[in-house]
């Protein structure tokens, strides 16, 4: 009841109506008719198999790609009307980690500070948590085209969170980092949620949506297949694992024939 | 504005600011830029010591404005011509777009602070030939009592507007290029046709009127005409006499650089107003360029990276057929350069452009001189253009982490290299084809004068995709996730091109002596004489890139990691 309670008084950090995207020179619907929220606080995971929607959605989201039908609304600002504002509340972690490999480390957190205007205070002591956090310290000076891809990973990261941004998207963010580096980033995910800001996350890694988000949403050929919270889609799916649940919506490909008996975990 | 001075500040150091691995690899960056301006330094001296006699005698004549007009005029063409491909890979193509649009930033802030990257980068063209330019008409005019406060006065705006108004110029017509390349986005060849189409459409809208305004003066009346009597040798003095008025007249119909010109010749208020009229252009299509930037820009950059679904090729994957592992690899190399629209147009362009550059620089020159002249300038672009060809400057590069799994298939290296030599020479031969048959269409040339032109310059386009191709070997780029990275940033595509002011220089200084000199023999003999020298000098430079390249392929191939 409390937690009902609680949901309804949350402002939506994220609104996502009848969103529909059509790639140029493409008959059909990358993303169809997408409905979705993310409140305050919340840890909403976005789930879906290869070639879903689900860049695509995040890419609408951040700006990266333009929509031709359907809003989009973060913190209350239009996407089209306010985009500046909108993206003012955005931290985003792409999946191809792009940054400048001629830039040092410190420099890309710099240029990214300048640009959502942090100041050098603010700047400075988030830096300072993020790059030893992240066990960047001696790379921080190094031009970013010699770091590994998992380094590349986290200096987006750190540049993504250094305005200390309402809604933290991140693209697939666990592929390639370090065990120690990705429950790092976990741990971060939800602290940024508990800070009041809400995350926004994609994956296809079933068990990690599974511990890791409050909410989420199936995607698949481009439409919401599901979404609520896990209790919500635990209720829905009776006995069977999220998992199960999750190749039975989206008539898993994967599935080998019978043989997929024998491999129930 | 802090975002906006920060991502300006930001583009410039990373497109502009080399980056090196080590100190050896820094070392060996400046050696070479030395060892160029060296080779440059010389024929770059003389050629500012020829334009100190011609603004001396042009002032004297009283036609220095139409020829500083020229000299702008051709100073603006370089940067368009140098900076049209890099303007679409900086402005559209760059893998930096996706992310600059989820910042907070307004596309028109993006849209500028590349635009003054790309200038930077562009400016080079004007800072090495408007301010020594300037310098040398100043000392110029000095020695005719005149000292010019004009040329000093405007010597800064007009390297600073030049190669503004260029870029500009360079960003209105970008935006229907790459309409035209997202339209056939799926047929990369039609678009590459149409774009090539539509940028040589603009060569011959600019070199149309200079053509069919030159006035016609031959070769013989200038040693005749001017010395009085033929055979006695002709002076400078004389010679630029009888041409300079006609010539420099051209530079009255490039409007905006006689503008510029005269206001730095005319003194008083007039030159002011021209200074304002000059600078008023330069506003005009800058507001213009905006106005499209905000309503185009971000509209094309995006549509660039996003997915453009199944292209027709992928249609036709249901066809079987065996081929020869040779035939499979050449086929693979042609496959691989033709789906690639941006790799596509700039071999187009190199492939089109020297036969219509060809024909109208030498139709121009036929009509002023004699051909020898036309064959000279046909010579230098020639060897220029075909050292640009991006297919092989980029040979292994271009196959991106694809290089990485050649390497684990049982296929020999060599047999790699020499279909990637192939195909980059296809695209040169075609190339020397069309400039040999424009070449042909100038006016007073001989069955030699083609025969020669065509032959030695197969060669040399056998040996410079050769060299090409292994300078890649030795040093490729295989890890980008976007070709366009590639081509973008690309400093290996300069040296060739530097290198072929070599031959380009010693065949187009020979061909000039034999058309002025051997003026009493017979033409068939010069162009047997012609025929020999450039034979020679293609000879040796394949000799040259034999030896260069004679490296063991296999360990080459292997390195590659």
């Amino acid at each position: 009841m409390l937690k009902a309670t609680r949901e309804v008084f949350m402002s939506e950090i994220l609104t996502i109506t009848n969103l529909s995207k059509k790639y140029k020179g493409n008959d059909r619907y990358s993303v169809k008719d997408l409905s979705f929220q993310v409140k305050e606080g919340e840890l909403f995971a976005f789930l879906g198999p290869n070639g879903a929607g689900k860049s695509t959605t995040i890419k609408c989201i951040t700006g990266a790609l333009p929509y031709s039908e359907g809003n989009i609304k973060i913190c209350g600002n239009d996407l089209h009307d306010r985009p500046i504002e909108a993206k003012k509340n955005i931290g985003y972690v792409p999946d191809n980690h792009f940054t400048y490999d001629t830039m040092t480390g410190g420099e890309y957190i710099n240029f990214m500070a300048d640009i959502y205007g942090v100041g050098v205070n603010d700047r400075k002591t988030r830096a300072d948590k993020y790059v030893e956090l992240f066990g960047l310290t001696d790379a921080i000076g190094k031009p970013i085209g010699s770091y590994s891809h998992g380094m590349k990973q986290k200096i987006c990261v750190i540049g993504a969170l250094i305005h200390n941004p309402k809604l933290w998207i991140l693209d697939e963010p666990l592929t390639g980092l370090d065990p120690q580096s990705a429950y790092n980033l976990k741990v971060l995910m939800k602290e940024h949620c508990k800070e009041g800001n809400s995350v926004l996350f994609s994956s296809h890694i079933i068990e990690v949506v599974e511990r890791l988000c409050d909410r989420l949403a199936i995607i698949d050929k481009g439409s919401l297949i599901i979404s609520g919270s896990m209790d919500e889609i635990r209720a829905k799916n009776e006995d069977n694992s999220l998992e199960e649940f999750f190749l039975s919506v989206t008539q898993g490909d994967a599935l080998i024939g019978d043989e997929s008996e024998e491999f129930k975990f | 504005m802090t975002a906006f001075f920060a991502l300006t500040k930001q583009l410039i150091k990373s497109t502009l600011k080399p980056s090196f691995k080590d100190e050896k690899e820094k070392k060996k960056y400046i050696g070479t830029y030395i060892a160029l301006a060296v080779c440059l330094g010389i024929p770059y001296i003389i050629m500012l010591v020829n334009i100190f006699g011609l603004v001396k005698a042009s002032a004297e004549l009283g036609c220095l404005a139409e020829v500083l007009s020229i000299g702008f005029f051709m100073s603006q063409l370089l940067t368009f011509f140098f900076g049209l491909f890099k303007y679409i890979n900086i402005m559209y193509f760059s893998k930096d777009n996706e992310f600059l649009f989820t910042l907070p930033l307004k596309s028109v802030s993006i849209f500028w602070a590349k635009f003054i990257t790309i200038l930077l980068y562009e400016m080079i063209f004007s800072l090495l030939t408007v301010i020594p330019v300037c310098i040398v008409s100043i000392i110029a005019m000095a020695t005719l009592g005149d000292f010019s406060v004009g040329i000093l006065l405007m010597m800064l705006p007009a390297t600073l507007l030049l190669p503004i108004m260029a870029i500009l110029v360079i960003a209105l017509l970008s935006f229907p290029i790459m309409k035209i390349m997202q339209f056939f986005k799926n047929r990369p060849i039609l678009g590459a046709v149409f774009t090539v189409i539509f940028v040589v459409a603009i060569y011959v809208a600019i070199y149309l009127p200079i053509v069919l305004n030159s006035p016609g003066v031959d070769g013989s009346e200038i040693t005749s005409g001017a010395a009085g009597n033929a055979g006695e040798s002709v002076s400078m003095a004389e010679m630029y006499a009888a041409l300079l008025p006609s010539v420099a007249s051209i530079g009255k119909y490039f409007y905006h650089t006689y503008l510029l010109a005269m206001s730095m010749t005319v003194g008083g208020v007039k030159a002011f107003g021209y200074a304002m009229a000059f600078i008023g252009i330069v506003v005009i299509l800058a507001a213009l360029g905006t106005l499209i930037a905000m309503w185009q820009f971000k509209r094309i950059s995006q549509g660039v990276y996003e997915n453009n679904g199944a292209t027709a090729a992928s249609k036709k994957q249901g066809e079987v057929k065996q081929a020869s592992l040779k035939k499979a690899l050449i086929k693979k190399e042609f496959s691989s350069v033709l789906k690639s629209s941006n790799l596509l147009i700039q071999s187009g362009m190199m492939m089109i452009l020297p036969p219509v550059l060809i024909f109208f620089l030498g139709k121009m020159q036929a009509n002023t001189t004699n051909s020898f002249v036309g064959l000279a300038i046909a010579e230098l672009i020639i060897k220029l253009m075909t050292s640009s060809n991006t297919i092989s400057i980029l040979a292994v590069s271009r196959d991106g982490e694809g290089a990485l799994m050649a390497k684990t298939m049982p296929i020999s290296a060599n047999q790699i290299v020499w279909s990637k030599i192939f195909v980059g020479f296809v695209f040169s031969a075609i190339t020397v084809f069309l400039s040999t048959v424009a070449f042909s269409f100038i006016g007073g040339v001989n069955v030699l004068q083609v025969l020669g032109f065509f032959i030695s310059n197969i060669v040399y386009a056998w040996s410079v995709n050769r060299f090409c191709v292994y300078r890649d070997l030795k040093k490729p780029r295989v890890h980008w996730k976007n070709i366009e990275e590639i081509i973008k940033n690309n400093f290996s595509s300069v040296i060739p091109m530097f290198l072929a002011f070599i031959p380009g220089l010693l065949v187009m200084a020979s061909t000039m002596v034999y058309g002025i000199v051997l003026t009493s023999l017979n033409s068939y003999v010069v162009g047997a004489i012609y025929i020999a020298t450039t034979l020679v000098v293609s000879s040796v430079y394949y000799l040259i890139v034999r030896g260069f390249s004679k490296g063991n392929v296999e360990e080459l191939w292997d390195r590659i990691e």
